[in-house]
């Protein structure tokens, strides 16, 4: 997989620990990890503490990263497995409970607030995304709204591709039939 | 014809992030890079202090036990 030139260029200057590269991968990527992480989580408060710390793990492992990282990827590996601890953690403390009742959106007007008035399309897509199971929802958010190919996404969530392609599929349908409703 | 299965979703984008908070993001997470790697004769140093530790654990539980057992 050809990597994109910026990222190439830019993990070498993390290496170096160049702060120009940290600020522009941080422009770069800053928006779209927050959109993934505001459509995974559900929660913009929680999106916002992932996004600092998916930032604070470039920073403190730059230096160490290989000549060949797909930045990309790494980056939504990164924000995504954080999601995936902090997940264990609310269970574990109880939050759980407050974050299951705060994601139950049941109509079009109750999605998450930073998300902008949409068609009416496209609120049936974000509720199609939302009540789809977590493993649906991650491909459909890596492939379909931030256009990863199927195999980084398959990297990034550590599945074959064609577990990913038939999440693909079932995400695919999931909305298809909101969108029909 | 059938949708190509990754065709984009027609979704509104998400509201940003506010511009302050994304600098105080992009502030906190560069003074993480700022703590420079140890030199190397540090790194040194504090290799050999953990040997030194290791070896004093060693010894004391040793110095306990023989005379228990031995």
């Amino acid at each position: 997989m050809d990597l994109p030139a910026d990222d190439a260029r830019d993990v070498e200057g993390l290496r170096r620990g160049d702060p120009r590269a940290f600020d522009a991968v941080f422009d770069r990527y800053q928006p779209r990890l927050w959109s993934f992480l505001v459509r995974l989580t559900g929660r913009t408060e929680v999106a916002e503490e992932l996004l600092q710390e998916t930032f604070v793990r470039l920073a403190a492992h730059g230096r160490r990263l290989r000549p060949d990282t797909n930045l990309r990827a790494w980056l939504f590996t990164v924000a995504r497995n954080l999601w995936r601890s902090h997940q264990r953690w609310a269970w574990l403390d109880g939050r759980r409970l407050a974050e299951l009742a705060s994601r139950t959106w049941g109509g079009a007007a109750e999605g998450p607030d930073q998300v902008a008035a949409a068609s009416e399309t496209g609120r049936a897509v974000e509720r199609a995304l939302q009540a789809m199971p977590d493993g649906n929802r991650e491909v459909a958010l890596l492939v379909l709204v931030e256009h990863l190919d199927p195999q980084e996404a398959a990297a990034v969530l550590g599945l074959s591709p064609e577990a990913v392609r038939q999440r693909l599929a079932r995400a695919r349908q999931a909305i298809a039939r909101e969108i029909a409703r | 014809m059938s949708p190509d299965p990754t065709d984009p979703l027609p979704l509104a984008p998400v509201a940003p992030l506010d511009p302050a908070r994304v600098e105080a993001i992009r502030s906190h997470a560069r003074s993480m890079s700022a703590r420079a790697p140890l030199p190397p004769a540090v790194r040194l140093e504090t290799a050999a202090s953990a040997v030194f530790a290791v070896w004093m654990l060693v010894w004391a539980v040793s110095a306990v036990i023989v005379p228990v057992h031995g």
